[in-house]
């Protein structure tokens, strides 16, 4: 019992912990679209294109920390 | 996701039942050769219907095709030509991307396809209670069916690279030419360890992605069963549906910017192992 409370405890801080850089990160992503797009909106289209790739690609940080909260609640 | 489970709902059962055999007239699908597991799963099916459709709708829309286009084949060609301009050549060169095209359309066409299909709920006989048993699941939420489109891409990126540069030329080309000497070794196993977690972010980027949406449905439904009594189920259970039908809808988002994501990332690998910089 002592271990899947301790397992419990690790998925929460792992997914708290691993939610916040990719936030950090999609944070300052679109911040520095939306100011390319308000500098150049002819460019609008391309920036919105790579913003949602960096968004995908940045996102999946957090996912891992995901997996292995889910690892934590339901293997260990 | 089966309603009306009640007490006997459990989120790991909703994951884990995709990867057993499917039972049919008593007959259990499961086929092995030598250590290959080929048994007919859950997971295998909806990779099937993801493909039959695939195929089947792209070739009755190719064969289909007028000079004045319908709004169908509009919708397709405007696809068809945004992969071929701005996916596959905006990252790769001319006859490269000519070459690779195909593929890279069809990988983006395909993981599209299965991740739709996972937001369709399909009906699976009765509960117990009488209730329709609701069940929806994607190909793509299983980390199996994401590693082999992971080292698809892996093995035709070196494959690739090998082919256009030879062996020497090519891994040569992992090390930046102005490396000092000694760096160089350190440099190569470093970059090795990279190609190796491109093939891993690959396959779990897809997968995590796609279970994390399943999961996030389920467990607004879960909270309907969690609810202590009626009162609370006539005023919450709205809220709870309204909270189901806005992250459904952003599933939706997530799926084509996950296919789009794992198409332009397979393209710019093997771009690159193609047209290495020194």
């Amino acid at each position: 019992m002592e271990n899947k409370a301790m397992a419990l405890l690790a998925a929460g801080i792992s997914m708290g912990i691993g939610a916040l850089g990719p936030g950090i990160g999609i944070g300052y992503l679109v911040g520095k679209s939306v100011e390319g797009i308000a500098r150049q909106p002819e460019a609008s289209g391309d920036i919105r294109t790579t913003m949602f790739v960096g968004i995908g690609v940045t996102e999946a940080v957090a996912l891992y920390a995901l997996v292995i909260a889910i690892l934590l609640i339901f293997v260990a | 996701m089966s309603a009306g489970g009640g007490e006997g709902f459990k989120l790991t059962d909703e994951f884990e039942h995709a990867v057993k055999p499917l039972h049919i007239g008593g007959h259990e699908l499961s086929f092995h050769i030598g250590p290959l597991d080929l048994s007919i799963s859950t997971a295998v099916i909806y990779l099937w219907i993801a493909a039959i459709l695939a195929g089947a709708i792209c070739y009755v829309i190719a064969r289909t095709a007028r000079r004045v286009p319908s709004r169908k084949q509009m919708a397709f060609e405007a696809v068809y030509e945004y992969v071929r301009d701005n996916l596959v050549g905006a990252v790769m060169p001319g006859r490269t991307a000519t070459a690779w095209f195909p593929y890279i359309l069809s990988l983006f066409v395909f993981i599209l396809f299965s991740n739709l299909i996972g937001l369709v709920p399909f009906f699976l006989g009765f509960t117990e209670g009488g209730l329709p048993a609701l069940r929806t699941y994607a190909a793509t939420s299983n980390i199996n069916v994401t590693a082999a489109l992971a080292l698809l891409t892996f093995i035709l990126t070196h494959v690739s690279g090998v082919r256009a540069n030879g062996p020497i030329g090519y891994f040569k080309g992992w090390v930046p030419g102005s490396a000092p000497g000694v760096l160089k070794p350190v440099l190569f196993v470093i970059h090795f360890f990279s190609e190796i977690f491109r093939l891993l972010s690959l396959a779990v980027r897809l997968y995590a992605n796609l279970l994390a949406g399943h999961i996030m449905i389920l467990v607004f439904y879960a909270l309907i069963f969690m609810l202590p009594s009626i009162t609370f189920l006539v005023i919450l259970s709205p809220l709870i549906e309204a909270g189901v039908l806005a992250i459904s809808l952003f599933e939706i988002f997530v799926a084509a910017i996950q296919a789009y994501i794992f198409a332009i990332l397979t393209a710019v690998y093997i771009g690159g192992a193609i047209h290495q910089e020194h």
